[in-house]
Protein backbone atom coordinates (compact mmCIF):
# COMPACT_ATOMS: atom_id res chain seq x y z
CA UNK A 1 0.00 0.00 0.00
CA UNK A 2 3.00 2.55 1.00
CA UNK A 3 4.59 1.15 -1.78
CA UNK A 4 1.48 2.73 -4.21
CA UNK A 5 0.62 5.47 -2.61
CA UNK A 6 4.40 6.78 -3.35
CA UNK A 7 4.24 5.42 -7.22
CA UNK A 8 1.34 7.41 -7.23
CA UNK A 9 3.24 11.02 -5.51
CA UNK A 10 6.31 10.37 -7.25
CA UNK A 11 4.16 10.01 -10.57
CA UNK A 12 2.78 13.81 -9.77
CA UNK A 13 5.48 15.17 -8.55
CA UNK A 14 6.95 14.21 -12.09
CA UNK A 15 4.36 15.76 -13.89
CA UNK A 16 4.11 18.95 -11.89
CA UNK A 17 7.75 19.36 -12.87
CA UNK A 18 7.27 18.99 -16.54
CA UNK A 19 4.56 20.91 -16.93
CA UNK A 20 7.21 23.81 -14.60
CA UNK A 21 9.65 22.69 -17.38
CA UNK A 22 7.25 23.46 -20.55
CA UNK A 23 5.75 26.43 -19.25
CA UNK A 24 9.18 28.06 -18.29
CA UNK A 25 10.58 26.88 -21.82
CA UNK A 26 12.23 30.05 -23.55
CA UNK A 27 10.95 30.24 -26.91
CA UNK A 28 12.32 30.31 -30.19
CA UNK A 29 11.54 33.95 -30.32
CA UNK A 30 13.63 35.07 -27.05
CA UNK A 31 16.29 32.47 -27.83
CA UNK A 32 17.02 34.60 -31.14
CA UNK A 33 16.24 37.50 -29.73
CA UNK A 34 18.47 40.49 -30.26
CA UNK A 35 20.67 41.73 -27.73
CA UNK A 36 19.81 44.97 -26.35
CA UNK A 37 22.98 47.54 -25.39
CA UNK A 38 21.27 49.79 -22.94
CA UNK A 39 21.72 53.57 -22.78
CA UNK A 40 20.73 57.18 -22.28
CA UNK A 41 20.72 60.39 -24.91
CA UNK A 42 23.94 61.97 -23.16
CA UNK A 43 25.83 57.93 -24.38
CA UNK A 44 26.96 57.14 -27.32
CA UNK A 45 25.64 53.60 -27.11
CA UNK A 46 27.79 51.23 -28.70
CA UNK A 47 26.61 47.80 -30.69
CA UNK A 48 28.63 45.45 -32.45
CA UNK A 49 28.34 47.04 -35.74
CA UNK A 50 28.02 51.05 -35.23
CA UNK A 51 27.67 53.70 -32.38
CA UNK A 52 24.58 55.83 -32.21
CA UNK A 53 24.73 58.90 -30.21
CA UNK A 54 21.24 61.08 -30.59
CA UNK A 55 21.71 64.69 -31.17
CA UNK A 56 18.36 65.80 -30.86
CA UNK A 57 14.60 64.99 -30.84
CA UNK A 58 11.93 67.65 -33.02
CA UNK A 59 8.24 67.47 -32.71
CA UNK A 60 6.14 68.57 -35.63
CA UNK A 61 2.40 68.57 -36.97
CA UNK A 62 3.59 68.67 -40.19
CA UNK A 63 6.90 67.98 -42.29
CA UNK A 64 8.35 69.40 -45.52
CA UNK A 65 10.50 67.89 -47.88
CA UNK A 66 11.55 68.13 -51.27
CA UNK A 67 11.44 65.34 -53.47
CA UNK A 68 12.23 65.17 -57.04
CA UNK A 69 12.17 68.74 -57.08
CA UNK A 70 8.62 68.99 -55.47
CA UNK A 71 7.76 70.49 -52.53
CA UNK A 72 5.60 68.40 -50.68
CA UNK A 73 3.76 68.67 -46.98
CA UNK A 74 3.64 65.27 -45.04
CA UNK A 75 0.29 65.48 -42.51
CA UNK A 76 -0.30 63.09 -39.39
CA UNK A 77 -2.77 62.68 -37.08
CA UNK A 78 -0.71 62.55 -34.64
CA UNK A 79 2.59 64.10 -34.20
CA UNK A 80 6.05 63.47 -36.12
CA UNK A 81 8.92 62.75 -34.02
CA UNK A 82 12.02 63.55 -36.03
CA UNK A 83 15.22 62.06 -34.18
CA UNK A 84 18.69 63.02 -35.26
CA UNK A 85 21.26 60.99 -34.51
CA UNK A 86 25.14 60.58 -34.94
CA UNK A 87 25.80 57.20 -36.28
CA UNK A 88 29.44 55.94 -37.19
CA UNK A 89 30.83 52.71 -38.01
CA UNK A 90 32.72 50.61 -35.90
CA UNK A 91 35.33 49.09 -38.18
CA UNK A 92 33.60 48.18 -41.30
CA UNK A 93 31.57 49.57 -43.33
CA UNK A 94 28.12 48.94 -42.41
CA UNK A 95 24.68 50.21 -42.05
CA UNK A 96 21.92 51.14 -39.96
CA UNK A 97 18.90 50.18 -41.44
CA UNK A 98 15.81 50.20 -38.85
CA UNK A 99 14.81 52.24 -36.25
CA UNK A 100 11.63 51.58 -33.95
CA UNK A 101 10.07 53.73 -31.28
CA UNK A 102 9.07 51.70 -28.50
CA UNK A 103 6.10 54.21 -26.76
CA UNK A 104 5.55 53.34 -22.78
CA UNK A 105 3.32 50.82 -22.52
CA UNK A 106 5.40 48.58 -25.63
CA UNK A 107 3.73 49.93 -28.67
CA UNK A 108 6.17 49.43 -31.48
CA UNK A 109 6.58 52.08 -33.99
CA UNK A 110 8.56 51.29 -36.81
CA UNK A 111 10.07 54.25 -38.67
CA UNK A 112 7.96 56.09 -41.51
CA UNK A 113 7.71 54.44 -44.85
CA UNK A 114 5.79 57.74 -46.62
CA UNK A 115 9.18 59.36 -47.63
CA UNK A 116 11.11 58.03 -50.92
CA UNK A 117 14.92 57.26 -49.79
CA UNK A 118 17.49 59.84 -48.96
CA UNK A 119 20.83 59.49 -48.00
CA UNK A 120 20.35 60.59 -44.72
CA UNK A 121 17.19 58.60 -43.69
CA UNK A 122 17.26 54.57 -42.93
CA UNK A 123 19.18 52.27 -44.36
CA UNK A 124 22.19 54.77 -43.55
CA UNK A 125 25.34 53.93 -45.09
CA UNK A 126 28.28 54.44 -42.21
CA UNK A 127 32.07 53.69 -42.85
CA UNK A 128 34.60 53.71 -40.51
CA UNK A 129 36.28 57.22 -39.28
CA UNK A 130 33.34 59.16 -41.12
CA UNK A 131 30.40 59.43 -38.85
CA UNK A 132 27.35 60.56 -40.29
CA UNK A 133 24.05 62.56 -38.79
CA UNK A 134 21.29 60.37 -39.91
CA UNK A 135 17.14 61.07 -39.71
CA UNK A 136 14.76 58.57 -38.28
CA UNK A 137 10.62 59.73 -38.74
CA UNK A 138 8.46 58.45 -36.70
CA UNK A 139 4.69 59.06 -36.62
CA UNK A 140 2.97 59.02 -32.67
CA UNK A 141 0.10 59.40 -30.75
CA UNK A 142 0.81 62.08 -28.53
CA UNK A 143 0.53 59.83 -25.60
CA UNK A 144 3.31 57.94 -26.77
CA UNK A 145 6.09 60.40 -26.03
CA UNK A 146 6.30 60.28 -22.42
CA UNK A 147 8.62 57.68 -21.24
CA UNK A 148 9.69 56.42 -24.94
CA UNK A 149 12.76 54.38 -25.90
CA UNK A 150 14.44 54.58 -29.23
CA UNK A 151 15.49 51.03 -30.87
CA UNK A 152 18.25 50.94 -33.72
CA UNK A 153 19.26 47.96 -35.17
CA UNK A 154 21.56 46.67 -38.31
CA UNK A 155 18.19 45.17 -40.45
CA UNK A 156 14.77 44.81 -39.60
CA UNK A 157 15.43 41.01 -38.85
CA UNK A 158 18.51 41.26 -36.17
CA UNK A 159 18.32 37.64 -34.67
CA UNK A 160 21.01 37.61 -32.25
CA UNK A 161 22.68 41.12 -33.33
CA UNK A 162 23.07 43.82 -30.83
CA UNK A 163 21.11 46.64 -31.00
CA UNK A 164 20.91 49.97 -28.99
CA UNK A 165 17.92 51.08 -26.58
CA UNK A 166 18.53 54.36 -25.66
CA UNK A 167 15.80 56.04 -23.25
CA UNK A 168 14.56 58.91 -24.47
CA UNK A 169 14.77 62.27 -21.63
CA UNK A 170 11.44 63.84 -20.27
CA UNK A 171 10.43 66.94 -22.26
CA UNK A 172 7.81 69.21 -20.90
CA UNK A 173 4.01 68.10 -21.86
CA UNK A 174 0.71 69.43 -21.99
CA UNK A 175 -2.45 67.70 -21.05
CA UNK A 176 -2.81 65.05 -23.43
CA UNK A 177 0.82 64.57 -24.09
CA UNK A 178 1.54 66.89 -26.78
CA UNK A 179 5.40 68.45 -26.42
CA UNK A 180 5.21 71.75 -25.36
CA UNK A 181 8.01 72.54 -27.75
CA UNK A 182 6.23 70.62 -30.81
CA UNK A 183 6.45 72.87 -34.03
CA UNK A 184 4.31 73.53 -36.71
CA UNK A 185 6.30 72.68 -39.89
CA UNK A 186 9.62 70.84 -40.08
CA UNK A 187 11.70 71.56 -43.12
CA UNK A 188 13.77 68.15 -43.47
CA UNK A 189 15.94 70.35 -45.81
CA UNK A 190 16.44 73.00 -43.20
CA UNK A 191 17.07 70.99 -39.86
CA UNK A 192 16.85 73.03 -36.69
CA UNK B 1 -7.35 -25.93 -26.23
CA UNK B 2 -10.66 -23.33 -25.67
CA UNK B 3 -8.47 -20.95 -23.62
CA UNK B 4 -5.68 -20.84 -26.84
CA UNK B 5 -9.03 -19.69 -29.28
CA UNK B 6 -10.05 -17.11 -26.43
CA UNK B 7 -6.90 -15.99 -26.13
CA UNK B 8 -6.21 -15.30 -30.21
CA UNK B 9 -10.36 -13.68 -29.98
CA UNK B 10 -9.05 -11.45 -27.65
CA UNK B 11 -5.98 -10.41 -29.36
CA UNK B 12 -8.04 -9.76 -32.49
CA UNK B 13 -10.50 -7.55 -30.50
CA UNK B 14 -7.43 -5.44 -28.61
CA UNK B 15 -5.73 -5.08 -32.35
CA UNK B 16 -8.76 -4.23 -34.37
CA UNK B 17 -10.03 -1.82 -31.43
CA UNK B 18 -7.73 1.11 -32.67
CA UNK B 19 -9.04 0.37 -36.09
CA UNK B 20 -12.23 0.54 -35.17
CA UNK B 21 -11.92 3.83 -33.52
CA UNK B 22 -9.70 5.44 -36.68
CA UNK B 23 -12.51 4.59 -38.77
CA UNK B 24 -15.46 6.26 -36.80
CA UNK B 25 -13.84 9.36 -36.02
CA UNK B 26 -12.73 9.93 -40.21
CA UNK B 27 -16.72 8.93 -40.56
CA UNK B 28 -18.17 11.79 -38.01
CA UNK B 29 -16.02 13.92 -39.50
CA UNK B 30 -16.79 12.98 -43.18
CA UNK B 31 -20.58 13.48 -41.93
CA UNK B 32 -19.59 16.95 -39.79
CA UNK B 33 -18.09 17.90 -43.00
CA UNK B 34 -21.31 17.34 -45.05
CA UNK B 35 -23.19 19.46 -43.35
CA UNK B 36 -24.35 22.72 -44.99
CA UNK B 37 -21.95 24.98 -44.06
CA UNK B 38 -22.83 28.18 -41.80
CA UNK B 39 -23.51 31.05 -44.03
CA UNK B 40 -20.90 34.21 -43.33
CA UNK B 41 -22.70 36.84 -42.03
CA UNK B 42 -23.92 39.42 -43.81
CA UNK B 43 -22.16 42.91 -42.06
CA UNK B 44 -23.10 46.28 -41.86
CA UNK B 45 -21.84 48.30 -44.43
CA UNK B 46 -21.55 51.30 -42.32
CA UNK B 47 -20.62 49.74 -39.37
CA UNK B 48 -16.98 49.44 -37.62
CA UNK B 49 -15.72 45.62 -38.22
CA UNK B 50 -13.44 44.36 -35.97
CA UNK B 51 -10.93 41.68 -37.95
CA UNK B 52 -8.11 40.07 -36.28
CA UNK B 53 -5.58 42.98 -36.77
CA UNK B 54 -7.42 45.71 -37.78
CA UNK B 55 -10.34 47.92 -37.18
CA UNK B 56 -12.28 49.00 -40.56
CA UNK B 57 -14.58 51.16 -41.48
CA UNK B 58 -15.87 50.75 -45.28
CA UNK B 59 -16.64 54.64 -46.43
CA UNK B 60 -17.45 54.13 -50.20
CA UNK B 61 -16.33 52.82 -53.59
CA UNK B 62 -16.08 54.26 -56.82
CA UNK B 63 -15.00 53.82 -60.25
CA UNK B 64 -11.76 56.19 -61.20
CA UNK B 65 -9.91 56.23 -63.97
CA UNK B 66 -6.51 58.57 -65.42
CA UNK B 67 -5.01 58.68 -62.11
CA UNK B 68 -6.44 57.59 -58.33
CA UNK B 69 -4.32 59.06 -55.68
CA UNK B 70 -1.19 59.19 -57.92
CA UNK B 71 -1.63 55.77 -59.48
CA UNK B 72 -1.84 56.01 -63.23
CA UNK B 73 -4.53 53.91 -64.81
CA UNK B 74 -4.08 52.94 -68.45
CA UNK B 75 -6.24 54.55 -71.11
CA UNK B 76 -8.01 50.84 -71.67
CA UNK B 77 -8.23 50.16 -68.09
CA UNK B 78 -10.62 51.42 -64.98
CA UNK B 79 -10.47 50.61 -61.47
CA UNK B 80 -12.74 50.07 -59.01
CA UNK B 81 -11.70 51.90 -55.94
CA UNK B 82 -12.94 50.93 -52.19
CA UNK B 83 -11.91 53.59 -49.13
CA UNK B 84 -11.62 52.39 -46.27
CA UNK B 85 -10.69 53.90 -42.58
CA UNK B 86 -8.67 51.32 -40.59
CA UNK B 87 -6.95 51.17 -37.48
CA UNK B 88 -4.09 48.74 -36.19
CA UNK B 89 -5.22 47.10 -33.39
CA UNK B 90 -2.09 45.41 -32.41
CA UNK B 91 1.39 46.31 -30.79
CA UNK B 92 3.74 47.28 -33.70
CA UNK B 93 3.75 48.97 -36.94
CA UNK B 94 1.99 46.63 -39.69
CA UNK B 95 0.96 46.31 -43.67
CA UNK B 96 -0.36 42.63 -43.54
CA UNK B 97 -3.93 44.36 -45.25
CA UNK B 98 -3.80 43.26 -48.75
CA UNK B 99 -6.38 40.60 -48.59
CA UNK B 100 -8.12 41.99 -45.96
CA UNK B 101 -10.57 43.32 -48.60
CA UNK B 102 -11.29 40.90 -51.67
CA UNK B 103 -13.56 40.92 -54.51
CA UNK B 104 -15.79 37.93 -54.09
CA UNK B 105 -17.62 36.39 -56.60
CA UNK B 106 -14.16 37.62 -58.70
CA UNK B 107 -15.48 39.63 -61.66
CA UNK B 108 -12.83 38.75 -64.58
CA UNK B 109 -9.98 40.21 -65.55
CA UNK B 110 -8.88 42.02 -62.26
CA UNK B 111 -5.35 42.84 -60.76
CA UNK B 112 -4.30 39.49 -58.50
CA UNK B 113 -3.59 41.97 -55.59
CA UNK B 114 -5.19 45.78 -54.83
CA UNK B 115 -2.72 48.47 -54.52
CA UNK B 116 -3.50 50.03 -51.30
CA UNK B 117 -2.76 53.77 -51.21
CA UNK B 118 -2.99 56.22 -48.28
CA UNK B 119 -5.41 58.65 -48.95
CA UNK B 120 -3.45 61.42 -47.09
CA UNK B 121 -0.39 62.08 -49.25
CA UNK B 122 -0.57 58.71 -52.03
CA UNK B 123 2.05 56.88 -50.25
CA UNK B 124 1.89 53.01 -51.28
CA UNK B 125 1.18 50.48 -48.95
CA UNK B 126 2.57 52.36 -46.29
CA UNK B 127 3.43 50.38 -42.89
CA UNK B 128 0.02 51.48 -40.19
CA UNK B 129 1.13 51.78 -37.09
CA UNK B 130 -0.68 51.16 -33.53
CA UNK B 131 -3.93 52.78 -32.83
CA UNK B 132 -3.54 55.49 -35.41
CA UNK B 133 -6.09 55.65 -37.75
CA UNK B 134 -5.59 56.22 -41.41
CA UNK B 135 -8.11 56.50 -44.60
CA UNK B 136 -7.06 53.71 -47.09
CA UNK B 137 -8.13 53.21 -50.72
CA UNK B 138 -7.95 49.88 -52.23
CA UNK B 139 -7.52 49.87 -55.71
CA UNK B 140 -8.69 46.98 -58.92
CA UNK B 141 -7.85 47.61 -61.95
CA UNK B 142 -10.24 45.54 -64.61
CA UNK B 143 -10.02 45.87 -68.56
CA UNK B 144 -12.96 48.70 -69.66
CA UNK B 145 -15.22 45.85 -71.12
CA UNK B 146 -15.75 44.30 -68.23
CA UNK B 147 -18.96 45.75 -66.48
CA UNK B 148 -18.63 46.51 -63.13
CA UNK B 149 -21.88 45.93 -60.71
CA UNK B 150 -23.21 48.81 -59.27
CA UNK B 151 -23.56 46.71 -56.18
CA UNK B 152 -19.73 45.61 -55.25
CA UNK B 153 -19.79 42.51 -53.64
CA UNK B 154 -16.96 41.77 -51.01
CA UNK B 155 -15.41 39.66 -48.42
CA UNK B 156 -13.70 41.09 -45.36
CA UNK B 157 -10.76 38.35 -44.25
CA UNK B 158 -9.55 38.09 -40.46
CA UNK B 159 -6.41 35.71 -39.42
CA UNK B 160 -6.28 34.24 -35.63
CA UNK B 161 -3.50 35.11 -33.46
CA UNK B 162 -0.98 32.23 -32.45
CA UNK B 163 1.09 33.25 -29.46
CA UNK B 164 3.77 30.51 -31.31
CA UNK B 165 3.11 29.14 -34.53
CA UNK B 166 3.82 25.35 -35.36
CA UNK B 167 6.63 26.03 -37.18
CA UNK B 168 9.19 28.33 -35.85
CA UNK B 169 7.48 28.93 -32.54
CA UNK B 170 7.42 32.09 -33.14
CA UNK B 171 4.24 34.56 -32.42
CA UNK B 172 2.22 35.99 -35.47
CA UNK B 173 -1.28 35.95 -37.03
CA UNK B 174 -2.19 33.15 -39.12
CA UNK B 175 -5.41 31.19 -40.99
CA UNK B 176 -7.31 33.62 -42.55
CA UNK B 177 -10.60 32.71 -43.15
CA UNK B 178 -13.72 34.82 -43.99
CA UNK B 179 -15.24 37.19 -41.15
CA UNK B 180 -18.35 38.10 -43.33
CA UNK B 181 -19.36 40.02 -46.60
CA UNK B 182 -20.51 43.39 -47.62
CA UNK B 183 -22.33 44.89 -50.09
CA UNK B 184 -20.99 48.19 -51.35
CA UNK B 185 -22.95 50.69 -53.59
CA UNK B 186 -20.85 51.68 -56.22
CA UNK B 187 -20.69 55.27 -57.37
CA UNK B 188 -21.01 55.94 -60.88
CA UNK B 189 -17.36 58.43 -61.37
CA UNK B 190 -15.96 60.34 -58.19
CA UNK B 191 -14.09 63.34 -59.31
CA UNK B 192 -14.47 64.77 -55.76
CA UNK B 193 -12.29 63.29 -53.57
CA UNK B 194 -9.32 62.55 -55.85
CA UNK B 195 -6.45 64.91 -54.88
CA UNK C 1 11.35 -13.81 -19.86
CA UNK C 2 13.49 -17.23 -18.09
CA UNK C 3 16.41 -16.49 -20.84
CA UNK C 4 16.91 -12.59 -19.77
CA UNK C 5 16.36 -13.38 -16.06
CA UNK C 6 19.15 -15.88 -15.97
CA UNK C 7 21.43 -13.17 -18.02
CA UNK C 8 20.71 -10.71 -15.44
CA UNK C 9 21.35 -12.45 -12.63
CA UNK C 10 24.22 -14.17 -14.07
CA UNK C 11 26.93 -13.35 -11.65
CA UNK C 12 29.93 -13.75 -14.19
CA UNK C 13 31.04 -9.79 -15.58
CA UNK C 14 30.51 -10.72 -18.90
CA UNK C 15 26.97 -11.56 -18.83
CA UNK C 16 25.89 -10.33 -22.78
CA UNK C 17 23.21 -7.71 -21.38
CA UNK C 18 25.98 -5.83 -19.46
CA UNK C 19 28.12 -6.50 -22.13
CA UNK C 20 25.81 -4.47 -24.33
CA UNK C 21 25.07 -2.13 -21.59
CA UNK C 22 28.35 -1.34 -21.84
CA UNK C 23 29.10 -0.94 -25.36
CA UNK C 24 25.97 1.20 -25.73
CA UNK C 25 27.43 3.58 -23.07
CA UNK C 26 30.56 4.07 -25.44
CA UNK C 27 28.72 4.23 -28.17
CA UNK C 28 27.18 7.52 -26.78
CA UNK C 29 30.81 9.10 -26.58
CA UNK C 30 30.80 8.75 -30.19
CA UNK C 31 27.26 9.48 -31.38
CA UNK C 32 26.84 12.72 -29.48
CA UNK C 33 29.59 14.55 -31.02
CA UNK C 34 29.16 12.83 -34.56
CA UNK C 35 25.10 14.04 -34.12
CA UNK C 36 26.58 17.47 -32.83
CA UNK C 37 29.07 17.49 -36.22
CA UNK C 38 26.51 16.75 -38.56
CA UNK C 39 24.12 19.10 -37.44
CA UNK C 40 26.53 22.17 -37.22
CA UNK C 41 28.07 21.27 -40.79
CA UNK C 42 25.58 23.20 -42.50
CA UNK C 43 25.64 26.39 -40.81
CA UNK C 44 30.04 26.38 -40.55
CA UNK C 45 30.04 26.04 -44.22
CA UNK C 46 27.38 28.60 -45.15
CA UNK C 47 29.65 30.46 -42.31
CA UNK C 48 32.43 29.98 -44.23
CA UNK C 49 31.02 30.55 -47.82
CA UNK C 50 29.74 33.60 -47.08
CA UNK C 51 32.60 35.46 -45.29
CA UNK C 52 36.24 36.64 -46.25
CA UNK C 53 38.20 34.93 -43.46
CA UNK C 54 41.57 33.97 -44.79
CA UNK C 55 43.72 36.45 -46.73
CA UNK C 56 46.23 35.37 -49.63
CA UNK C 57 48.80 38.03 -49.97
CA UNK C 58 48.94 38.88 -53.71
CA UNK C 59 51.37 41.47 -55.23
CA UNK C 60 50.22 44.51 -57.29
CA UNK C 61 51.01 44.52 -61.26
CA UNK C 62 51.54 40.73 -61.42
CA UNK C 63 48.36 38.37 -62.29
CA UNK C 64 46.65 36.56 -59.80
CA UNK C 65 44.76 33.90 -60.61
CA UNK C 66 41.16 33.88 -58.67
CA UNK C 67 37.80 32.85 -59.14
CA UNK C 68 38.59 31.68 -62.39
CA UNK C 69 40.33 34.84 -64.01
CA UNK C 70 43.47 36.69 -63.64
CA UNK C 71 43.04 39.51 -61.40
CA UNK C 72 46.17 42.46 -62.20
CA UNK C 73 46.04 45.32 -59.24
CA UNK C 74 47.06 48.31 -61.99
CA UNK C 75 46.91 51.24 -59.80
CA UNK C 76 45.20 52.81 -56.79
CA UNK C 77 45.28 56.76 -56.77
CA UNK C 78 43.57 59.31 -54.85
CA UNK C 79 42.91 63.12 -55.91
CA UNK C 80 43.91 66.28 -54.28
CA UNK C 81 41.41 68.48 -55.21
CA UNK C 82 38.39 67.18 -53.49
CA UNK C 83 36.03 70.40 -53.60
CA UNK C 84 34.70 69.20 -56.93
CA UNK C 85 33.26 66.26 -54.65
CA UNK C 86 30.89 66.40 -52.37
CA UNK C 87 32.03 63.93 -49.74
CA UNK C 88 32.70 64.88 -46.23
CA UNK C 89 35.69 66.76 -44.68
CA UNK C 90 38.73 64.95 -43.75
CA UNK C 91 37.86 62.21 -46.27
CA UNK C 92 39.59 61.08 -50.03
CA UNK C 93 38.33 59.37 -52.50
CA UNK C 94 40.47 56.47 -53.13
CA UNK C 95 40.34 54.88 -57.21
CA UNK C 96 41.17 51.24 -57.17
CA UNK C 97 41.71 49.84 -60.87
CA UNK C 98 41.96 46.00 -61.77
CA UNK C 99 42.43 44.45 -65.35
CA UNK C 100 40.72 40.94 -65.13
CA UNK C 101 41.53 38.19 -67.74
CA UNK C 102 38.44 36.46 -68.05
CA UNK C 103 39.10 32.51 -67.92
CA UNK C 104 36.05 31.29 -66.08
CA UNK C 105 33.42 32.72 -68.54
CA UNK C 106 29.74 31.90 -65.53
CA UNK C 107 30.96 34.93 -63.67
CA UNK C 108 27.41 34.84 -62.18
CA UNK C 109 28.41 31.68 -60.56
CA UNK C 110 32.74 32.26 -60.05
CA UNK C 111 31.84 36.22 -59.19
CA UNK C 112 29.21 35.25 -56.74
CA UNK C 113 28.67 38.44 -54.27
CA UNK C 114 31.82 39.92 -55.51
CA UNK C 115 33.05 42.39 -52.76
CA UNK C 116 35.88 44.44 -53.50
CA UNK C 117 36.89 46.48 -50.58
CA UNK C 118 39.91 48.08 -48.63
CA UNK C 119 41.32 47.68 -44.76
CA UNK C 120 44.14 49.17 -43.39
CA UNK C 121 46.56 48.42 -40.92
CA UNK C 122 44.11 48.51 -37.78
CA UNK C 123 41.72 46.16 -39.98
CA UNK C 124 38.85 48.97 -40.62
CA UNK C 125 37.51 47.97 -43.86
CA UNK C 126 35.76 50.07 -46.58
CA UNK C 127 33.60 49.07 -49.44
CA UNK C 128 32.97 51.20 -52.51
CA UNK C 129 30.64 54.21 -52.42
CA UNK C 130 29.20 56.09 -55.10
CA UNK C 131 30.88 59.69 -55.91
CA UNK C 132 29.73 61.47 -59.19
CA UNK C 133 33.05 62.43 -60.84
CA UNK C 134 33.72 62.05 -64.30
CA UNK C 135 36.51 59.72 -63.80
CA UNK C 136 33.97 57.02 -62.77
CA UNK C 137 30.99 57.54 -64.50
CA UNK C 138 31.13 54.52 -67.54
CA UNK C 139 33.28 52.87 -65.30
CA UNK C 140 32.81 49.01 -64.89
CA UNK C 141 32.40 47.72 -61.80
CA UNK C 142 32.95 44.02 -60.43
CA UNK C 143 29.12 43.80 -60.13
CA UNK C 144 28.56 45.48 -63.89
CA UNK C 145 30.90 42.97 -64.96
CA UNK C 146 29.18 40.44 -63.68
CA UNK C 147 26.27 40.72 -66.13
CA UNK C 148 27.90 42.38 -69.18
CA UNK C 149 28.30 38.75 -70.73
CA UNK C 150 31.97 39.10 -70.84
CA UNK C 151 33.33 35.57 -72.34
CA UNK C 152 36.52 33.59 -71.70
CA UNK C 153 39.70 35.64 -73.21
CA UNK C 154 38.19 38.98 -72.48
CA UNK C 155 40.47 41.50 -70.40
CA UNK C 156 37.92 43.72 -68.45
CA UNK C 157 39.00 46.91 -67.09
CA UNK C 158 37.62 47.77 -63.23
CA UNK C 159 37.68 50.95 -61.21
CA UNK C 160 36.08 50.69 -58.02
CA UNK C 161 35.99 54.03 -55.74
CA UNK C 162 35.72 54.65 -52.21
CA UNK C 163 35.77 57.11 -49.74
CA UNK C 164 38.00 56.94 -46.21
CA UNK C 165 39.19 59.28 -43.59
CA UNK C 166 42.36 60.55 -45.17
CA UNK C 167 44.42 59.08 -41.86
CA UNK C 168 43.57 55.58 -43.30
CA UNK C 169 45.28 56.81 -47.01
CA UNK C 170 48.70 55.88 -45.68
CA UNK C 171 48.08 52.09 -44.97
CA UNK C 172 45.38 51.08 -46.66
CA UNK C 173 45.35 47.45 -49.14
CA UNK C 174 42.47 46.58 -51.94
CA UNK C 175 41.02 43.21 -51.02
CA UNK C 176 38.95 41.18 -53.35
CA UNK C 177 36.45 38.33 -52.60
CA UNK C 178 34.26 36.36 -54.97
CA UNK C 179 31.83 33.92 -53.46
CA UNK C 180 33.73 30.56 -55.32
CA UNK C 181 36.76 31.32 -53.24
CA UNK C 182 35.62 32.06 -49.95
CA UNK C 183 36.88 31.80 -47.36
CA UNK C 184 39.80 32.59 -48.84
CA UNK C 185 40.47 36.29 -50.08
CA UNK C 186 42.88 38.55 -52.32
CA UNK C 187 44.74 41.24 -49.98
CA UNK C 188 47.05 43.16 -52.08
CA UNK C 189 50.55 44.22 -50.99
CA UNK C 190 51.42 48.30 -51.09
CA UNK C 191 53.64 49.01 -54.35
Amino acid sequence: MMRWVFNVAALGAAAVVCYGMQSSKPRYKNLIAPIPVHGSMVDKVETRLFDVHIGKVVFARELKVTEFGKQKTLTTDGLWAVVAADVAARDRTTRVGAATWLGPTGLRFHQTERFSSRSDLPPISVSPGLPQRGLFLFELPPGEVEGATLVFSHTVFSALDSQANIALDRVPLDSDGTPLSVVDVYDLDRPI
Amino acid sequence: MFGAIRGKVRAWFTVGAGTLAAVTVAGLLGAFGALPQAQTPVLARDSQIETGQWLVRPLRAYIGTDRVYDLPVKPDQQALVLEVEMTNRTAESAKDYFTLFQLAPPLGGQTEQPAVILTRDASMTPALHPGMTERMAYVWTFPKAVALPGELPLVVNTKTYKPQDNLYGTPGWFNERELGSIEMPVEAKAAEGQS
Amino acid sequence: MSVSDAAALDPQDGGPERKWRRRALWGLVILLPAAILEMGYQQTSFYLQNNDLVARDAEPLTDVHFGGSDWRLENMQTMKDTSSLRIPRDSAPVFVDFTVKIGDADLEQAWLGCKIGLVDESGRSWLPSYVRNSRVDDMATCNSTVFSGAKTGDTVKIRETFVIPKDALETVVPTVGLGSERPYYLRFKRS
